[in-house]
């Protein structure tokens, strides 16, 4: 915070041609406290490689020469980057390989990735494809372009920033009051999710799922519908922080949330949470896939087997497979890729397949699909569909798949189920008590409150700075008195960690 | 021209002004919360706290609980006329007593200062959660933006290295330790602490209700001079320095206690340094006499005297003061009178607070009526019940087998002792009800422990082979015979009380010496 505060007051004096420069400083600055130092050299190499390969093309392109090797040059750069990502940050999928070829070299390294680097090493590939694509031009500036990968706000959590949205850096940036205003008002609705709401929910949920033994039945339940909204808490509180803080230096990055818990299909879930990885596995991975040679042929293949919407669905089915592959391997882990991966490409397969099916039942039933309870019902359908995937993001595969069975067996299994357990107290054992609950019922309906402000003025901020200056002050120091007294900090707590920084 | 400009920008004033006093507000209600959850258990808080609602003070004495228990500021002033205070906290470190004389400064001008150099004796000699205890009871009861507050805790991070898992943070913001004090927020002492205002009514004097017994120190006076810790050293010398660049007048002072050899020769490099400086130095201790100073009735710890000490040193050093220093004596001067109110309050209280002193060295001294009873007594029933007072240690060991008796009685005063019927080599330390140890559990022959009020003394005993010996400070204490042995040891007068030998005869329990 310290050094926000002085990096903002110091940007606005600088002359504005030197504000991309300490922009890479306060970058290099927060990494060496918030990093290993050291892993900042694959950082460089990937800028490096990103530099040279795209500079390479562009001038290939404008000479006209060897139309073949900027494909080749691309390829090489996008796989050397991976390389180095599967090396530092896949360790889970080579190292029983290793073990089995008793690379012990390799088994004994003790290797540290570099700080967010499932973050910017995507935004690299994005930015090598576009290049090769013609949608940007190269970056002459290895500094400038170093930035774009290092730069501080997005570097532990993201979002995933394109080059594109990200040219902005480069700008000259005049103060604005609302920048400030707006930036600092985000910092602040991100503590109250992150410090208030989400490290409660997760005193809960690591009680429950620390002590599967101990804690069962309903308290399973408790674990798997909890876990979505303390990650949604923790998450998008994190990226409001990061907008926020971003939004000072008057940058506004891509926005990775839109009410997620409002989608009534997960399909649309997926369109509203962590917008950035999805729309840029779509746009870099499954669309040029879909275009690929070999799809194309293999689209007509099932077309003319299978006819034309079984041959639509069939390819659709292998694309998407893909998809939710890069997703959960990006993760980078057997758990995400079950519980991101297979789970999600199931449903929404399903989903994709009996969906005239759905529609005709509830035709013929006559039900109100237009209702508020109908709307309801498909977004509580869709958290639960959520959640029981996230149970393996949360716990692990066996983990995941215990809790699930404890979880099942209070449906199925006569006198299993503990209700007494919300009545007699029990619940206080999970290391909260009823002031925690009430905070946390509290901080959910501002959550809903936010989120229905948000969906009909844009954002919640906009519709309060129109208020009268009481009732907006009145707003951001409740906030503002209201994270200072209840928010999880101080000694024994780290505010500054967060579910999403791992990757 | 202006007024066009001033008309053009009219709503970029107006945002600017809200925005400051926005700032200020949020600022403000920031400080009222840190006030609201810090400590309301703090004996401190109110020391420093206190010090707002005081006009004109003459003498102002800094340091730590050798201050707050030993100066009485009412009493001087019934007996002296001069007004003083006791800015001091609890296990005050000597990092604090600059920025507290700042501090002082900051709303007072008194004519002498009195400086308890404590402190830098035992500086590097305590804990880590003391030594954090000692900075927190001062900087988590200034207020935020007292400068000093910040100089303090720069110093203290600079002197301490404290762990790496310190959360330095908590320190200077101190809301991210004390926000869970929610409970704070239904306590009305709390509230009124909102805008850190506290009231100490007795002038930073704080009654202690307690008692020890101790015995007059001796052979510590000493012509030797030790060596400081480094850092304590500078630090003295940074205090004397700047008490010198601000020409105050200072007397630096020892308070009696239950002094040792090489404390003393630290007070002598002490009083060296200070006097280098050109300022007073007064070691109390060097004066029992002259304050009359009974160890046995005066203290209720090693390191602190209570009440009755306390008139003792207050009587003794407000001569000092008297005689060497000439601070006025406002007794017939107008505006003094809430002096003269709040000195028969704290009569009306003392009363009370003599008497509980009193009843707990009378509760002490039955201990030797208790002990004279029970050295007369050889009937185990009647023995054994003197014996469990809560006063007394009992160390036992068998030494190799004993028979069991045949009466219930004996019997049970055996389970009481956990002692088992056909074991051999038995210890047990108990005392009262409480069970400290015993090796039915880890079978091993050996123990060691401490003993007394302050758990100063060390023992070890053991039984193996025929055989039990203690050892208690290396002194051996006989408890070889055959049968059940068992030492009584008196913590509050740190001696044994009874030594006996139980054996079983005819089937029942016989006390032998």
């Amino acid at each position: 915070m310290v050094l926000i505060t002085a990096g903002v007051a110091v940007y606005y004096i600088l002359p504005k041609s030197w504000q991309w420069v300490e922009l890479l400083l306060l970058s290099l600055i927060f990494y060496y406290f918030a990093a290993t130092p050291y892993t900042i050299i694959y950082m460089v190499i990937s800028t490096v490689i990103a530099y040279i390969s795209t500079v390479w093309m562009s001038k290939l392109k404008a000479a006209n020469r060897k139309p073949g090797l900027p494909l080749t040059i691309t390829i090489a750069a996008l796989a050397l980057n991976i390389l180095m990502w599967f090396v530092l940050k896949g360790r889970e999928f080579w190292l029983p390989v290793a073990r089995n070829m008793s690379w012990t070299s390799l088994v004994s390294m003790r290797l540290i990735a570099a700080l967010g680097m499932g973050y910017y090493t995507l935004q690299v590939l994005g930015y090598i494809i576009d290049n090769y694509w013609g949608n940007v031009a190269p970056q002459r500036n290895p500094l400038k372009l170093f930035l774009f990968v290092i730069y501080f706000p997005q570097l532990t959590t993201g979002p995933i920033s394109r080059y594109s949205q990200l040219e902005t850096l480069y700008e000259k940036h005049k103060f604005q009051y609302q920048n400030i205003a707006f930036g600092a008002q985000r910092i602040l609705w991100g503590f109250v999710k992150k410090i208030v709401l989400a490290e409660r929910v997760g005193i809960i949920v690591s009680a429950i799922t620390g002590n599967p033994e101990l804690y069962q039945g309903f308290y399973s339940w408790i674990a798997i519908l909890l876990y979505p909204l303390q990650m949604y808490a923790d998450f998008s509180g994190c990226m409001d922080i990061v907008l926020g803080v971003s939004e000072l230096f008057g940058i506004k990055l891509a926005e990775n949330f839109r009410n997620p818990f409002f989608a009534r299909t997960s399909q649309e879930f997926w369109q509203r949470w962590h917008i950035t990885l999805g729309t840029w596995a779509k746009d870099y991975v499954l669309y040029p896939l879909l275009k690929s040679g070999i799809m194309v042929k293999f689209g007509k293949l099932t077309r003319k087997k299978f006819g034309r919407k079984t041959g639509k669905f069939l390819v659709n089915l292998v694309g998407m497979f893909v998809l939710w592959m890069v997703m959960g391997i990006w993760h980078g882990g057997y758990q995400y890729i079950v519980g991101v991966s297979l789970w999600y490409w199931v449903v929404l397969m399903l989903g994709d397949l009996l969906s005239p099916l759905f529609t005709k039942i509830t035709g013929k039933l006559n039900m109100k699909t237009d209702s508020f309870g109908w709307h309801f019902f498909q977004s509580g359908r869709t958290y639960l569909i959520y959640a029981i995937g996230a149970t393996f993001f949360n716990v692990g595969i066996s983990g995941g798949l215990a809790l699930l069975q404890d979880a099942g067996r209070v449906i199925v299994e006569k006198g299993y189920a503990n209700l007494w357990i919300f009545f007699d107290h029990s619940i206080l054992n999970l290391g909260i008590t009823y002031v925690d609950i009430n905070i946390i019922i509290f901080a959910v309906i501002l959550l809903v409150l936010v989120a229905v402000l948000r969906e009909k003025y844009g954002y919640a901020r906009t519709w309060i700075s129109n208020q009268s200056f009481l009732f907006r002050w009145g707003i951001w120091l409740g906030l503002f008195v209201f994270v200072l007294i209840w928010g999880k900090y101080g000694p024994g707590y780290d505010a500054a960690e967060f579910i999403y920084q791992g990757f | 021209m202006l007024k066009e400009r001033l008309k053009e920008n009219y709503q970029k004033i107006i945002k600017f002004i809200g925005f400051v006093v926005f700032l200020a507000i949020a600022f403000r209600l920031f400080c009222n919360v840190t006030y609201l959850f810090r400590s309301v258990a703090s004996m401190s808080r109110p020391h420093i706290s206190g010090m707002k609602n005081e006009e004109k003070l003459d003498m102002v004495y800094v340091g730590g609980s050798a201050a707050y228990v030993y100066w009485q500021p009412l009493r001087a002033w019934n007996d002296c006329g001069f007004t003083s205070y006791n800015f001091a906290t609890d296990a005050v470190q000597a990092e604090n007593l600059k920025a507290y004389m700042k501090e002082v400064r900051t709303s007072q001008d008194p004519q002498l200062y009195v400086v308890d150099v404590r402190a830098f004796e035992y500086y590097g000699q305590e804990e880590l959660d003391i030594r954090e205890a000692g900075i927190r009871n001062g900087t988590d009861s200034l207020d935020i933006t007292s400068p000093e507050r910040y100089e303090l805790l720069q110093k203290y991070f600079a002197n301490r290295f404290p762990e790496e898992e310190t959360d330095g943070l908590s320190f200077y913001l101190d809301i991210s330790k004390y926000h869970t004090n929610t409970d704070n927020l239904g306590v009305e002492l709390a509230w009124k602490y909102i805008n850190n205002h506290g009231t100490s009514p007795n002038k930073g004097w704080e009654w202690i209700d307690s008692y020890a017994y101790l015995e007059e120190p001796e052979d510590f006076v000493t012509d030797e001079r030790a060596e400081l810790a480094e850092n304590s050293r500078d630090l003295l010398e940074d205090l004397l320095a700047y008490c010198q660049k601000e020409e105050l007048k200072v007397l630096f002072v020892v308070c009696p206690y239950h002094i040792t050899k090489e404390q003393y020769a630290k007070y002598n490099t002490i009083g060296d340094t200070v006097k280098s400086y050109g300022f007073d130095y007064l070691n109390a201790n060097d004066h029992y006499s002259d304050m009359e100073l009974d160890f046995t009735t005066d203290f209720y710890n090693r390191n602190h005297v209570n009440l009755y000490g306390a008139e003792k040193y207050t009587a003794f050093l407000e001569d000092y003061i008297c005689s060497n220093y000439f601070l006025p004596d406002h007794r017939k001067d107008a505006g003094y009178d809430s002096w003269d109110e709040d000195y028969q309050r704290f009569l009306e209280e003392k009363k009370g607070h003599a008497w509980s002193v009193r009843y707990l060295a009378s509760e002490v001294k039955r201990g030797e009526r208790i002990g004279a009873r029970m050295r007369k007594t050889s009937q185990i029933a009647g023995w054994s019940i003197l014996a469990e007072d809560e006063r007394y240690t009992l160390l036992i060991a068998t030494n190799g087998d004993f028979d069991w008796p045949n009466k219930i009685v004996d019997q049970n005063i055996l389970a009481k002792w956990e002692l088992m019927n056909g074991a051999t080599d038995q210890i047990r330390v108990v005392s009262g009800e409480e069970m400290i140890y015993t090796n039915a559990q880890d079978g091993k022959k050996g123990y060691s422990g401490t003993l007394g009020t302050w758990q100063d003394i060390t023992f070890h005993m053991g039984a193996g082979n025929n055989h039990c010996f203690l050892m208690i400070d290396d002194e051996e204490i006989p408890m070889g015979r055959e049968g059940i042995n068992v030492v009584v040891f008196d913590n509050n007068y740190r001696t044994i009380a009874d030594t006996v030998f139980i054996t079983c005869e005819d089937g029942e329990l016989v006390v032998n010496r």
